[in-house]
Parts: C-alpha cells; structure tokens; sequence
C-alpha cells in the first residue's frame, strides 16, 4: 500500500500556475521533503511526474505535481525521463519499460531495503528489477550518507526516550527529555522517511512524532510499530 | 573468464575495490593503478608465485617492465589486462568532466553497467572497473545532501554520551 495520499488540491481556478501548488506539496512532503529519495533538502523543486516536454497539458495539472530535490531531479537522474513511457530525449537506448516509482501509487517498502547503515538494495522479488533500475537511474546509492544520518537520529531519539524512562535517576530523565524536545521536531520533519520505507519506530516515540506533527497541522502520520528499527 | 576482485589506485592515492564475485581461490587480486601521466600499471603475481607489474599505454603498446622475478606477461591472470588498461586510460580524463559532460558521454553507460550490478548479474572484472570509475567521477558531481544540522549532532552524541553508548 502506497503511504503517501496527497488529498484533494486546492483550486485555485483554469489559470493556476504549478508553482502555486508547491505550499500544498509542501504540506503533504512534510516540509521539504523530496519525492523519491524521501531525504529532507531545503531545496526541493516542484516536480512534474510526466515532463513538461512530453506532457505539455499537464504543466499545471497538481496530480501532475510532486517535490523533487536537486539530486533526484537533476540531469543526470530524472531529469526529463518519461516515468511512464520509459523515454527520454538524451536516452533513447533504455528499452527496459520500467516506469520511475511514485510515491502516491508504489509501496517503497516492497521495492527497496534500507540497512541501518543507509544502504538502499532492491527488495528481492517480484519488483526486484524495476527496483534495481529506479536506484541505477536515480543513483539512490549515492545516498547512503543521508539515510544514514535520518537512522542515526531516530535510533538516538530511541534511546533518549528509553533514558527519559528511567526512573531511578531523575536528573538523567529530565535531560533526556530535555533532548528530546530538541530533537523530536527534526525527527518529524523527517518522519515520511520513516514510514515510507517502513522503518519501524517505537510506539512511544511514533505517538510523540505523531503529536509533534498533528501540531504542525501535517498530514501523513508516522505508523507506530510492535517492534523497534530493525 | 573468472571474475575476482580488482583493486584501483588513482593517481591521487585513492583506492577503490570493485564489487566482482570473489575468487574462489588463486592468486591475489591485481593492483592497477593510473599514473599522472594517464600510463596504466598493474601489479600482479604470476602463476610461479613472483610479483610483477606492467606498465602500458595504449598508444604505445605495451611494455613490460621487471619488478622482481619472472617477466612473463599475465597469462595466468583471469582478467583482459589490456581491456581494464585501455579503459581506464579512456576513462582518466574523468577529472576534468563538467555534469553536463558525463551525462552526454557516460550516463547511460554507468546506468546499464550499475542496473545490471543492482539487479544481481555478474559484471566481468573490466565493467566492474568501468563502473567503480564512473560513480566515483559522478559522485563528485551529483548535488549534495544537506547533512544534518550541527545541534541535532550535537544531541545526538549528546544522548550516546549520556547513556553510556
């Protein structure tokens, strides 16, 4: 089951632009965060799924729309690539016919792995393959780092909670709660990472992201798990 | 032709290890390293257990140059020396590239090699030298992440220091 469900765009009548969409993207994204790698980057763009050069009718179309950070949609990754058609004007050669993943309409976690390291692999199956061309082509596996870094930061969130728990020593619970005030609002602002890639978060840490998100007025909230991050 | 993996010394000094199905036994693997001046030498040890390099370019022919022991040319080896030899002399210009650059020259090459590689198929030692050479020419040019912000690393080491990790 896809995670993401952009709901109804606003209208803003036949003559909107795409660019006024983008604070709606923005809400749905979780605030900056791209489409396809699910990395936060402040400079996410809007993107249009079907290339404006192949879909000229579709510029201003908000299903048409979605955030793309500078990395996915560069040159040498989407880029003007047709997801659906598997064209594009600088690579004919790719007969493939894999289209590039949505996050409306592709369950991540069926397609890729993320180790707690950050290393993307395609999940072995069925969509293997088309998984295996959606990192080649959106080099994904040039992203290890910045997984990395978003597991790093739930896991010590994890832990602080676990240190906030503790009620043997008081002075250690009221710093870790402490931290946990600093750092729960940057994990939220990358919980769609989370929960598109299906890491699993501790209940009680996914209902104070949960809080912590339903006070930023975002939607898609970050599903609590039985278990911890694998 | 058996696969092992191959070793990559740029001429800045870095190395790298291509991803290639290990052997399951014989020698070790070869050492190629890109000089400045865009020569290619592998260092290797022959079938009578000896260690020699060679050293060539492509416009040249190759020559061979005695290190210690046997002057035998690598006919032991697994792998097509000259075929890593003449790609990575093409590909040592990968420095100067621009983003625009590799994408006409070498995307769609690095795509297909890095597909078939993602996907489980077996690269042969050269294509998985040609592929370890151009992510690592791209990844210079592809836009970095944003890392995360220096007061989130600093609670974060924060947490770890204070419950003991």
């Amino acid at each position: 089951m896809p995670v993401v469900t952009l709901g109804p765009a606003p209208d803003f009548g036949p003559a909107a632009r795409y660019s006024e969409y983008r604070s709606w993207l923005l809400k749905h994204f979780f605030d900056h965060i791209c489409s396809y790698c699910l990395i936060r980057n402040k400079a996410v763009q809007v993107d249009h799924y079907e290339p404006k050069v192949y879909a000229p009718a579709r510029i201003n179309d908000p299903s048409n729309l979605l955030l793309g950070c500078p990395h996915c949609n560069g040159r040498a990754c989407k880029s003007d690539y047709h997801p659906l058609h598997a064209s594009r004007t600088s690579r004919r050669d790719d007969t493939t016919g894999f289209s590039v993943i949505d996050v409306r309409v592709d369950d991540f976690a069926l397609l890729f792995e993320v180790t707690t390291d950050g290393h993307i692999r395609p999940r072995p199956g069925p969509n293997k393959d088309r998984a295996s061309w959606n990192i080649a082509l959106l080099k994904l596996d040039f992203m290890d780092d910045a997984r990395k870094s978003n597991i790093k930061l739930l896991r010590a969130c994890e832990r602080a909670m676990e240190g906030a728990m503790d009620d043997n020593n008081a002075e250690l619970r009221a710093r870790c709660e402490q931290i946990l005030l600093d750092l729960i609002p940057e994990l939220a602002q990358r919980a769609l990472f989370f929960k598109v890639f299906d890491i699993r978060v501790t209940p009680r840490l996914a209902a104070r992201i949960n809080a912590e998100l339903a006070g930023q007025s975002l939607t898609n909230h970050v599903t609590a798990a039985s278990s911890t991050l694998p | 032709m058996a696969c092992q993996d191959v070793t990559i010394q740029s001429a800045s000094g870095m190395s790298m290890v291509a991803e290639a199905p290990a052997p399951i036994a014989g020698p070790p693997p070869p050492l190629i390293h890109l000089d400045h001046h865009g020569d290619v030498r592998v260092a290797y040890v022959d079938s009578r257990g000896d260690m020699c390099v060679v050293a060539y370019r492509p416009s040249f022919g190759p020559r061979l140059r005695r290190v210690a022991g046997s002057e035998v040319l690598p006919d032991a080896m697994d792998i097509d020396v000259e075929q890593i030899s003449a790609t990575l002399y093409s590909l040592g210009k990968l420095d100067e590239l621009t983003l625009d650059e590799f994408v006409e020259k070498y995307l769609d090459r690095r795509d297909e090699l890095a597909f078939r590689a993602l996907r489980g198929e077996m690269l042969t030692p050269s294509e998985a030298i040609v592929l370890q050479m151009l992510n690592s020419a791209l990844e210079r040019l592809l836009p970095k992440s944003e890392p995360l912000p220096a007061h989130v690393n600093d609670a974060i080491m924060e947490v770890h220091r204070l419950l003991g990790d």
